[in-house]
């Protein structure tokens, strides 16, 4: 009887995950399989599978988006981004969580509130303020804003990880003599590994995805990013179906490569969980 | 509770130099500009010359328009909708993370954050082919079970689309808070766990009196995120149905769009904008009524 | 532990500095960025004219000199309009080495989008493609001048556009833009192989034959006409316009635009509202969650027997559609209601885009600029336009070669040339009511959630408000 029990719940647990791991995966499995077709056959059939394997549509989009230039300005702005973002977030989140002073309910209430911003209703105060500062269309224009838009994500996720670490740590810390910054970057940090390498993930994945800000800030072929050369695959009439999802196909790899990398980081805080007190 | 006493002058001097220089920054950057539409949504403007102040003008309009309500129902709903289906789902998920039943795990991890990281065209094309009424995968399973008479027009019908619209967004977005929740597992000491199960707390128990209250923060951090991500939902709903039939489906970063870039009027368009952040205070107000104020 | 401390420190300092740098480049402003500019801008000319020395070096130069920048759509793909204008301006760059084009490209889906933030930011280029609609905001506001001063000046180049190019961009009595195509916003394609299954001998001549033929098309299992309305567009721009034109003509969308007494509530609108909500019952039923492109591949899949949709269609179809569905393929004009004023030769056609010029450009700056619009799209350009399976606006040129033509094409251009072409609404009413109202609520009418008069009131309100 306990097996059946043990049995029929482990069903319960299993099956459905397995459900919706599997629905996961369809789009990918779609997304790379339609990458290789032609543009008739995808018209005739966007979920059929292709007859023959047209690996040049790579090639071809890799060439029109100009890939190879854009890669390497999303890869500098992403990695700026992300600097930047890891450190403004970890100090911001690490005192707000940690300390009580004026004006703190004030500095939260903003950044929560800042998240719901629409971006469309910021790209033309943006722009105006970017052109006015001589920012604009420069390899510069877009990094300030990336940050200020993750910077408030990831404050509350600092923040909120933080507030379930116990502070004797630290009052330990400060009673062998640390200072306020060596406890936090020296003791504190390394504790946050898993909440920054969530940080991480996340602020890559929008900075490299991010469109709205990169197609209107920027205009020089030389500074422009993946997101914006995904869209040279629609003309005035018509779409290159294939051509764009092996070109979306390419652009998703870092940061699939990203999450993988920095996933395991969080698994490994999972596991030595045991070290914390 | 997990609060430090600011011992002397110079940690003052100190925590308001570490806190002011990111914060002055954000200010610059993300808040002159929405004062600046702050202002616009209180001017007629076209784009061309300078903005013409007529006062609350916008807002009146607005709220005398049927659209804009419709709108404002849609966005709260899939809000709602999207909020406890995204964190309900990856909750339950993270707990099951901690299961010793739960086979696959590492596949299960690495597999759910896939549609995270997909484009929102990519989504929408796999979500139609389900949806669709002809050919769809849905109806054709529906078919399959015998039970077409609960064959439906997923995303023609405006009574039930904007519910089959908040599914896929719901799918895509586990994985996200799934990994948020599972880090803050992380920071639970694992001889906590140990004397639980000691104790004999397993399994649900486990999940609800331990590991549940140790996340509670971050858990609300989820919440937040995920009522703000779809305060502002555009791309999903652009690329499922983009917005219909009629306005059924259209959201409020959607009506904002339209009336900034399509009609070129800032002037409502920003007053768009900021009815969106008035809803926000709104409902970060709620999320801290109900989840335990700032003091928890 | 301290060297940790110290690189830290050191980190936070660089940090600091990056921030520090970036606020110092931002007072520079101006300069740094113009020189930058200036020296991207010589170095690509400079490639341009090695490139051009290459085959005849400078002795072709035509003495024009200048320095624009236009903002357009066009993909460097190989079909379509884009085609054409990149040939022609890569063929009118290499003739005058000496005029420097900044190309700024974004694509159609997004092209609005930036064009209204360069207009509010006053960063506009100097050269930009713009539709009727946003036409009054930008002359209004001084910010173009009209090229109808220009064009007519030169009659070797006002003689080159068909009749009725400048349409579209006509303001306030003068004609602001350069036309580059000439399409019809409707257009019936039908697939004779199915026509000829349902015992139908053609295409419909009345608005009943073909209400008719829809019957029998559906008894023998096909959806009657295929419908691909998720963005909105289709079913209003390039259906129901048309449909109107059925029983409105043009003087009364002049007097509905302008204001002088016509309404959408006026009978005969209702009455075209209401017959367009009935042929809806033959759509697919998913009309409304279905884009043009899954249009089309109801049609290719020999699911759907015809369709209504622009001349742009045809384009598309030479390049996918399927060989044994594109030999049975052909094209008709939209049928006349029996009773009513409009004839099947009334259809909303036009040039939609325009190039309009920045009133700032002036000197040899503008020269060379009209220079390059009267290249990209007259002579050669309307030549090839016409062997991609589009209409220029400009007449083509005796050497064009008909007969290479595709058949579909040649099909069309044969009806395009008995067409009378009307205003497309959504190019000229102002975009709150031509692509907003208008188009949402044409796919609640065809979808029955709507009335017509419902709607009608409801476009007219709009109308209203937006005078």
């Amino acid at each position: 009887m306990k097996k059946v029990k043990s049995f029929i719940s482990s069903f319960f647990i299993n099956v459905p995950i397995m459900i919706l791991s599997i629905t996961c995966i369809f789009p990918v499995l779609w997304l790379l399989y339609s990458s290789v077709k032609t543009d008739a056959e995808f018209t005739i059939s966007p979920s059929a599978l292709p007859t023959k394997i047209h690996f040049d549509n790579f090639v071809n989009a890799f060439k029109r988006a100009n890939f190879g230039t854009f890669t390497f300005n999303s890869l500098f702005n992403s990695l700026v981004s992300l600097a930047l973002v890891l450190f403004l977030s970890f100090i911001l989140g690490y005192v707000l969580s940690r300390y009580r002073f004026r004006g703190r309910n004030f500095i939260y209430g903003v950044l929560m509130v800042s998240m719901m911003i629409p971006v469309y209703a910021l790209i033309v105060p943006v722009f105006i303020q970017e052109k006015n500062m001589g920012l604009l269309n420069t390899r510069f224009a877009l990094i300030p804003v990336y940050v200020a838009l993750e910077l408030p994500t990831s404050v509350f996720l600092v923040d909120g990880y933080l507030k379930s670490i116990s502070i004797d740590l630290e009052d330990a810390a400060s009673i062998d003599g640390a200072g306020m910054l060596r406890t936090m970057f020296t003791i504190m940090m390394p504790l946050c590994k898993p909440i920054l390498s969530t940080i991480i993930i996340l602020t890559f994945m929008h900075v490299w995805n991010e469109f709205a800000f990169a197609q209107v800030l920027l205009t020089d072929e030389g500074i422009k990013t993946i997101p914006i050369g995904l869209t040279y695959f629609t003309s005035q009439y018509s779409t290159s179906y294939t051509l764009l999802l092996s070109a979306l196909a390419m652009a998703t790899i870092p940061v699939i490569v990203i999450y993988l990398f920095f996933y395991n980081k969080i698994m490994e805080g999972m596991m030595a969980g045991a070290i914390k007190g | 509770m997990n609060t430090r006493e600011i011992q002397n002058k110079k940690q003052y001097i100190w925590i308001y130099a570490l806190v002011l220089i990111p914060f002055i920054y954000f200010l610059i950057v993300m808040i002159v500009p929405l004062g600046t539409s702050v202002y616009y949504s209180l001017t007629k403007w076209k784009g061309v010359g300078a903005p013409k102040f007529i006062g609350l003008k916008n807002y009146i309009t607005l709220l005398k328009t049927p659209d804009f309500w419709l709108v404002t129902k849609n966005t709260l709903f899939l809000c709602i909708a999207c909020t406890i289906g995204q964190v309900g789902i990856a909750l339950l998920i993270a707990f099951l993370m901690t299961f010793k039943k739960l086979r696959f795990k590492n596949f299960h991890r690495a597999v759910i954050f896939f549609p995270v990281v997909m484009a929102a065209i990519v989504v929408g094309y796999v979500w139609r082919f389900i949806y669709n009424s002809n050919y769809g995968l849905l109806n054709s399973f529906l078919t399959a079970i015998g039970r077409s008479d609960w064959i439906q027009y997923w995303l023609d019908d405006k009574n039930i689309v904007l519910g089959m619209v908040s599914i896929p967004v719901i799918w895509q977005y586990i994985g996200l808070y799934m990994i948020i929740l599972m880090s803050g597992i992380s920071a639970i000491p694992q001889e906590v766990f140990e004397c639980a199960e000691i104790d004999g707390c397993t399994g649900l128990k486990k999940s609800i009196y331990i590991t549940l209250p140790m996340i509670w923060d971050t858990l609300k951090i989820c919440i937040i995120l995920c009522a703000a991500g779809t305060m502002k939902i555009y791309d999903h709903l652009v690329a499922l149905t983009n917005g219909g039939p009629g306005r059924a489906t259209e959201s409020l970063a959607m009506y904002c769009y339209e009336y900034t870039f399509k009609f070129g009027n800032f002037g409502m368009g920003a007053a768009i904008a900021v009815t969106i952040l008035v809803f926000a205070f709104g409902i970060a107000g709620i999320i801290q009524l109900v989840m335990g104020g700032k003091n928890k | 532990m301290k060297k940790k401390l110290a690189a830290i420190v050191l980190s936070a300092a660089m940090v600091m500095s990056l921030c520090a740098c970036g606020s110092s480049t931002t007072a520079q402003s101006g300069e740094t960025k113009a020189t930058s500019d200036a020296a991207e801008a010589t170095e690509e000319t400079t490639e341009t004219t090695e490139a051009a020395s290459e085959d005849t070096a400078t002795e072709t130069a035509t003495g024009l000199k200048g320095h624009f920048s236009i903002y357009h759509f066009h993909a460097e793909d190989e079909s379509g309009t884009s085609k054409a204008f990149w040939a022609a301006a890569n063929k009118f760059q290499e003739e005058n080495p000496n005029v420097q084009i900044d190309y700024i490209f974004t694509d159609s889906n997004n092209y609005q989008e930036k064009l209204t933030t360069y207009m509010a930011g006053d960063e506009l280029a100097d050269v930009w493609l713009t539709k009727g609609d946003m036409l009054p905001t930008f002359a209004d506001g001084g910010l173009i001048q009209s090229a109808d001063q220009y064009i007519s000046k030169d009659s070797d180049w006002s003689s080159k556009y068909v009749e009725g190019a400048f349409t579209d961009c006509t303001y306030d009595g003068k004609q602001w833009g350069v036309p580059f195509q000439m399409q019809a916003n409707c257009i019936g394609v039908y697939n004779q192989a199915i026509f000829d299954e349902c015992g139908i001998k053609g295409w419909p001549e009345t608005w009943t034959e073909l209400l008719e033929d829809c019957e029998k098309i559906k008894a023998a299992g096909y959806t009657p006409i295929g419908m691909g309305n998720k963005d909105q567009w289709l079913a209003e721009s390039a259906v129901f316009n048309t449909y109107a034109y059925k029983y409105v003509d043009q003087d009364w969308f002049n007097s509905l635009s302008s204001n002088e007494g016509a309404k959408f509530t006026d009978e005969k609108f209702v009455k075209a509202l209401a017959g367009f909500q009935n042929i809806a019952q033959y759509f697919n039923s998913d009309m409304n969650s279905i884009d043009q492109d899954e249009m089309y591949s109801l049609y290719y899949n020999k699911k759907c027997a015809m369709f209504f949709n622009g001349a742009w269609s045809i384009g598309t179809l030479l390049e996918n559609c399927p060989e044994d569905v594109l030999s049975n393929t052909h094209v008709g004009l939209m049928p006349a209601v029996e009773g009513e004023s409009g004839t099947k030769f009334d259809t909303a056609a036009g040039a939609g885009w325009n190039y309009v010029v920045n009133s700032k450009l002036e000197g040899d700056d503008l020269t060379a600029c009209l220079a390059f619009l009267k290249a990209v799209t007259t002579d050669a350009y309307a030549d090839d336009a016409l062997a991609q399976g589009f209409i220029s606006a400009a007449k083509t040129t005796d050497t064009c070669d008909m007969s290479s033509l595709k058949p579909l094409f040649s099909e069309y251009y044969e009806l395009a040339s008995t067409m009378n072409n009307c205003s497309i609404f959504d190019c000229v009413l102002p975009s709150e009511v031509g692509s907003g109202v208008l188009y949402a609520d044409t796919q609640q009418l065809i979808a029955n959630s709507i009335t017509p008069e419902d709607m009608a009131a409801d476009c007219q309100s709009a109308l209203e408000a937006n005078y």
